[in-house]
């Protein structure tokens, strides 16, 4: 009962920065919006006993991957931002797209994970993931450490050419 | 140096607006790091210094002009006001420059007084630069160790021997003020004794501070050319591997007695620049010991007339400034007063190197390097 | 024996069952207990920075051949409440061009990370608030979100020293969060477990009887670990050698120039709140926890290990010069973290060889 009322305070928080996010019309606002909705992810990760996937969800999209857009926002602030317009003429069109596709997920879940029933009690999950990423995961997880370093590599890259432009 | 581009008006010298390419900083007049009223207006091409103009004169007060409505006893007052961390050697400098004019013999005890209260003002000195340099690196505590507890004692023995603790007017026309007061000499050497210690505490606490020597190391450095194409005297100029030093150059007072060493560095990086000051202030220990060694009781004042005049001509008497070779050029016409003075201060003319300095570096760098040139605005400006 | 937490706990104990033989709800009392628990916690956090405040100013006071604050009190131990009452009356300033909200909100997102860490730390026998499984992750992922409010308050204040600070912070902190973590990774493969309190435990067993199995005495792996995360740690909290967020030379004061009052004063207490927690930290994983030698009560002997590590600290930052932006930059990469990795490595091998 409690639990349930939790879930459904933080799913709003989350909804509402998500739509701040996306309306705000101050980039540093929007991206302030981005954090606090991770960090009530992680919240739920938590109601839901996943201790280990909270911390690594604060861990690693509030303290790396947010801090570094933020740093960017910061490093790359322009004045015509703020009054720029955030959406254009097509945007009816997009929440019609947007609706359709939340209800379809919405319908496919109950269908797949109604039957699933929730496990009472927190256990420690840290071991588990851990034995579960060098067994059976370990084909996938290998491959999206692969996709990540291609990233890396391709931005290195692009930095990279920019560089050497400019130089005379 | 003299090429024709060279910008002429103070617009060109002096960037308002922001350059095209790169970056516009406008370094004080009121940054905490530039020991004083100083403006320096930098262009940066991303990291990377392009040009660097020191932009002086909020410090003006027109030392030289004032000079020529005072007598010449009256004058001494105005040079305490020039480097105030060493109104000592300026107060001494101008003496040195109207004795010679006026060929006045000084007797040994005060030239001996001169000398011990000289280099205890270079070692005083050198805490000043030793301590705000540590703080323009980020070291909080060489400051209030060589600058609250080194120099304050310095200051104690100076407000002793006579009663100021920074525009001292001791060193007269002919001799010094006052003979030391009972017990002084004592106190000197037992500070002396002590000094020792110190020195090779500021070596373990910043000198030698691997942090330091990071910061400070390969950076900024200086040919002797360069040095001497811009008129660099005093620490910086020996840093450079020039053994340049008044004292022995073109000796003044009793120093050819005494026997001491000229430290000198090799490349005048930032480094550099700092050591050839602490290892100075080992010798002017050395020098102190053997002076209080050799002084007699004696005379301290040379007999002068009480209204006395200069004879008309020119006179020019130097030595060495703590921050380098300052200089007092007079021309006299006969008058209580003299007829013009020029004063050749060494921080002035040490800061314009920096123009040059500075370029190719990175803007970290500007207040390391800003720094190890030790200079005083009250010089600077006069 | 003077263990605190068997006492507490029985107090605490004796308190529920007293209030629900006396017509209180279970549910009641537990939510009572738990306040009263997480206040004594707040008021620990809370009067931790206080001390260490003072602490560093008597330390650096004698460091300089001064005396530090002597009026206020004997010694001047009542100076920090007094500075304190004092910040608390400040006018809070706003300035013009800042961004209103995210000025406000910046010290509070900075500071309140800070007291939620505490909770998982073992300050002795019984004396873990909250017994998290990844007790480590967690404070790692939580004290992680200190850095946002460092950056709202160098965007938020609208000037130009506030955000090249908030900016070298992030940078600074983003970089040396990485060996930090890494630095901790031997400690997870040696004892096979998360929590803070378990390690602590583990490493209060004796070789041959009397030598304390602490980790910092497994050489070489302990000491280059516990290098690593010191080092880290420092420029964790934006001290000398790593202040050039807020290096007074450069910037003025970084990102909290324009704060004010209690504002400032939130600031303030963050840092110190992540100097003890880093001390701490440094207690339980390196230095055996709360292991007193069965002399020294273990509350007692986690705290003097804990301040003696904050005098490190202070130590630190009285001593040391400031590095350059990038000196700092590369030192983190191209020295703490290829150590970390080769301590990871050189671990990994210790464990194979044991086995």
């Amino acid at each position: 009962m409690i639990e349930s009322l939790v879930f459904y305070f933080l799913a709003f928080l989350v909804i509402g920065f998500a739509v701040v996010v996306v309306t705000s019309r101050n980039i540093f606002h929007s991206a302030l919006a981005l954090t606090a909705a991770l960090s009530v992810v992680a919240g739920i990760f938590a109601l839901l006993g996943a201790d280990f996937l909270a911390a690594s969800q604060v861990l690693v999209y509030v303290g790396g991957i947010m801090i570094i857009m933020l740093f960017v926002v910061m490093l790359s602030q322009q004045p015509t931002d703020a009054i720029r317009s955030q959406s254009n003429p097509q945007w009816p069109f997009a929440l019609l797209f947007a609706i359709a596709i939340a209800a379809e997920l919405v319908q496919k879940y109950r269908t797949f994970f109604g039957a699933v029933e929730a496990r009472p009690g927190i256990l420690p999950t840290s071991a588990p993931i851990g034995r579960l990423l060098l067994t059976e995961m370990v084909i996938p997880f290998e491959a999206v450490s692969l996709v990540l370093l291609a990233a890396l590599v391709g931005a290195v890259v692009f930095a990279q050419d920019r560089q050497e432009s400019r130089l005379p | 140096m003299n090429d024709t581009s060279a910008p002429t008006t103070a617009a060109e010298i002096l960037p308002q607006k922001p350059p095209e390419t790169g970056m516009f900083i406008s370094l004080g007049p009121q940054h905490p790091s530039t020991h004083g009223v100083l403006r320096v207006a930098i262009t940066a091409d991303g990291e990377m210094v392009t040009s660097a103009q020191p932009d002086i004169g909020y410090l003006h007060r027109a030392t030289e002009k004032l000079a020529e409505k005072r007598t010449y006893p009256q004058i001494i007052v105005l040079t305490d006001r020039l480097d105030y961390l060493a109104a000592m050697t300026n107060n001494w400098s101008y003496c040195l420059a109207v004795e010679k004019m006026m060929g006045t013999a000084i007797p040994e005890r005060a030239e001996f007084l001169r000398i011990i209260c000289g280099e205890l003002q270079r070692i005083a000195s050198h805490c000043v630069f030793l301590g705000t340099y540590g703080i323009d690196i980020g070291a909080f505590t060489p400051f209030l160790i060589a600058f609250g507890r080194e120099r304050e004692r310095i200051l104690d023995l100076f407000e002793e021997i006579c009663g100021a603790r920074l525009t001292y007017n001791y060193i007269r026309i002919g001799g010094v003020m006052a003979d030391s007061p009972e017990g002084w000499e004592k106190k000197v050497r037992l500070f002396v004794k002590e000094m020792y210690g110190r020195i090779d505490e500021y070596d373990t606490l910043l000198t030698f501070n691997p942090i330091f020597m990071d910061r400070t190391k390969n950076i900024g450095m200086m040919t002797t050319e360069m040095a001497m194409a811009w008129g660099v005297t005093g620490p910086n100029m020996r840093a450079t591997g020039l053994a340049a030093d008044v004292r022995k150059d073109d000796p003044y007072s009793l120093y050819p007695k005494l026997t001491f060493e000229i430290p000198t560095g090799k490349q005048a990086d930032c480094w550099e620049r700092y050591w050839v000051r602490i290892q100075e202030m080992r010798q002017s220990l050395k020098l102190i010991e053997q002076a209080l060694d050799l002084m007699q009781p004696g005379e301290t004042m040379a007999k002068l007339p009480k209204y006395f005049r200069v004879p008309a001509g020119e006179g020019y008497g130097h030595l060495e400034a703590p921050r380098g070779d300052l200089g007092f050029y007079i021309v006299s016409d006969g008058s209580p007063s003299p007829y013009r003075m020029h004063i050749r201060a060494p921080s002035f003319i040490n800061l314009q190197a920096l123009q040059q300095l500075l370029k190719g570096w990175k803007v970290a760098d500007v207040i390391a390097i800003l720094g190890s040139i030790d200079i005083v605005l009250g010089e600077v400006d006069r | 024996m003077l263990e605190l937490g068997p006492f507490l706990s029985s107090m605490i104990q004796g308190g529920r069952s007293w209030a629900v033989s006396h017509g209180v709800p279970p549910i009641g009392a537990q939510i009572a207990i738990m306040s009263m628990e997480v206040g004594i916690t707040i008021l620990l956090v809370s009067l931790v920075p206080m001390v260490l405040v003072y602490a560093e100013r008597k330390v650096s006071a004698f460091m300089q051949a001064r005396l530090g604050p002597m009026e206020v009190g004997p010694f001047g131990i009542l100076q920090t409440l007094a500075d304190g009452i004092k910040l608390m009356f400040k006018e809070d300033v706003i300035p013009e061009g800042a961004d209103r909200w995210v000025h406000i909100f910046a010290p509070i997102i900075a500071c309140g990370p800070a007291f939620v860490c505490f909770a998982p730390l073992p300050f002795g026998k019984g004396l873990t608030l909250v017994d998290l499984d990844t007790s480590i992750l967690f404070i790692f992922a939580v004290s992680g979100l200190s850095t946002i409010g460092i950056m709202m308050g160098g965007w938020g204040s609208g000037n130009k020293f506030s955000m090249l600070g908030g900016i070298r912070a992030a940078a600074q902190l983003v970089s040396y969060e990485i060996p930090r973590v890494l630095s901790v990774v031997p400690l997870l493969m040696f004892y096979g477990t998360q929590s803070l309190k378990g390690i602590a435990l583990a490493q209060q067993a004796r070789i041959w009887g009397f030598f304390p199995k602490w980790f910092i005495f497994y050489f070489p792996i302990g000491p280059i670990a516990f290098i690593i995360f010191l080092i880290c740690s420092v420029a964790e909290t934006n001290r000398t050698p790593f202040d050039i967020a807020e290096a007074e030379s450069e910037l003025v004061a970084g990102f909290h120039t324009e704060f004010s009052g209690l504002k400032f004063a939130l600031f303030f207490l963050a840092e110190y709140a992540y100097v003890f927690l880093a001390s701490a930290m440094a207690a339980a994983l390196f230095l055996g926890g709360g292991d007193g030698f069965g002399i020294i009560p273990t509350w007692i002997s986690f705290l003097m290990k804990t301040f003696a590590m904050s005098f490190t600290f202070l130590w630190f930052r009285w001593t040391f010069p400031r590095m350059r932006v990038d000196q700092l930059m590369s030192f983190c990469w191209k020295f703490l973290l290829p150590l970390a990795l080769i301590n990871i490595l050189l671990t990994g091998a210790w464990i194979l060889f044991r086995s």
